[in-house]
């Protein structure tokens, strides 16, 4: 990767892959690899093909590219090309629908994301939320990941998932809950939260 | 650390491999306008077609006089909610969830709460619904109905004006007034077929006949139930010319 390159934001090589510079989208790939490949090794977690579907992920987006606006962010739109495939490799592996109805989403919930609480709680139950998330349902394992290990905002929560603002908070309060029963439960130790 | 280094390089050689090879090819941007104009398209014939729905309901209660039974008690009531076209709502009810799942699609779709973009889409197709019963849409199409004359949606229409018997609605044109608490009615049902004849009202308990300024010739809807020697009826209303 040379220093121009560098340089580029995700947005601007997004936009250079758009024109046919084939070359930026292994930038692309450089960038985001390690990162979906964590996001994909927790939410899956059982998977023993993360190889293959974090490869299809960066298919599906090279071949989606022509749908990206440059003036939005690049990295909630990878994530969710990521979620749809990590979604679909759960389906096929199991029986039964990942996602019911969600009340969660049938009314508001007013939540404040502050970003110095945030950074405070991702650093203190990062390595909590790790050891306790193969314990929990994907749908509230895959809200942990995204929040404590991939340490995004609601606002990008929200647009990954495609869920209110509101509901991300209120899913992940859920989440926490639902791990601190889990781990109870299996006797591991954890700090209050 | 060094094995997942190796899976990253690999991935990302095996890629641009299958991409330069032209194995893997972007889709074009006009295969995403296209995607989206299309989506527009069904979000707006949807939307209309709902609207249609609800105006022919809100048309269908007007004109049939179906909405005198909500002055007509807590049986009157029941029978209201007993009549209302009910498949017809459940399929625009399913419009409605079918068009907010498309709403979904857009960034306002998804950051809205389900029950906030249900209720908003509900109210903004019964607003257009009722726009549209300003027009003489349905009028005319009621008209062209009844002259036989509206070969596809024509059953819609058809029985708007008829009497429903076994959800204990009449209607019908009085032809004399015997005393202070029945009269006769013929049944008009506008299809001049067999069902139609002369049959006796009894007015309600505490009703005069006289109070009501009924006089022959006039239409009149008939809430009530069907006995072996006539209608006992619990509410009556004369019917204006274009009921």
């Amino acid at each position: 990767m040379n220093s121009n390159t560098e340089s580029l934001s995700d947005e601007e090589l997004a936009g250079l892959v758009q024109k046919g510079d084939t070359d930026k989208f292994g930038v692309l790939m450089e960038r985001y690899q390690a990162k979906l490949f964590r996001y994909g090794k927790k939410f899956l977690y059982d998977s023993d093909n993360i190889e293959d579907v974090v490869q299809d992920v960066f298919i599906k987006t090279y071949q989606n590219i022509n749908s990206f606006d440059v003036n939005q962010r690049f990295s909630p739109w990878i994530y969710r090309i990521a979620h749809n495939t990590y979604v679909n490799a759960i389906k096929k592996s199991s029986v039964g629908p990942m996602y019911l109805f969600d009340f969660d989403a049938l009314v508001s919930h007013t939540v404040v994301d502050d970003p110095i609480v945030r950074e405070k709680e991702q650093r203190e139950m990062k390595d909590v939320v790790d050891k306790g998330l193969s314990l929990i349902e994907p749908k509230y394992r895959e809200i942990l990941v995204l929040y404590f290990i991939e340490e995004l905002s609601y606002k990008e929560i929200s647009d990954i998932l495609h869920i209110p603002i509101g509901t991300v908070g209120v899913r992940i309060m859920r989440a926490k809950e639902i791990l601190r029963d889990a781990m109870e439960k299996t006797n591991i130790e954890i700090p209050k939260i | 650390m060094n094995t997942e280094n190796t899976q990253i390089n690999n991935i990302k050689d095996q890629i641009l491999n299958k991409i330069n090879s032209g194995e893997v090819n972007m889709k074009p941007k006009y295969y995403f306008m296209l995607k989206l104009a299309l989506l527009g398209v069904t979000i707006f014939l949807t939307f209309i077609l709902s609207s249609i729905i609800v105006s022919y309901v809100l048309f269908s209660i007007k004109v049939s006089g179906q909405f005198f039974l909500l002055g007509f008690g807590a049986k009157g009531f029941y029978h209201f909610i007993m009549a209302l076209p009910w498949v017809i709502l459940g399929i625009d009810i399913a419009l409605i969830i079918f068009l907010d799942w498309l709403l979904k699609s857009f960034r306002f779709g998804y950051n809205s709460p389900v029950l906030f973009l249900f209720i908003g889409t509900l109210a903004s197709i019964t607003l257009l619904g009722s726009l549209i019963n300003f027009t003489s849409f349905h009028k005319g199409l009621l008209y062209r109905a009844e002259q036989k004359n509206l070969p596809i949606a024509g059953g819609f229409y058809m029985g708007l004006r008829k009497s429903h018997g076994n959800q204990g609605i009449f209607r019908g044109e009085i032809i004399s007034i015997e005393g202070t608490s029945t009269f006769y009615m013929k049944y008009n049902d506008y299809d001049s077929d067999a069902d139609d004849m002369t049959i006796e009202v009894f007015v309600p308990g505490n009703t005069d006949v006289y109070s009501l300024s009924l006089n022959p010739g006039d239409q009149i809807f008939i809430a009530g139930d069907k006995m072996s020697d006539g209608i006992r009826a619990y509410g009556m209303r004369k019917l204006t010319n274009e009921q």
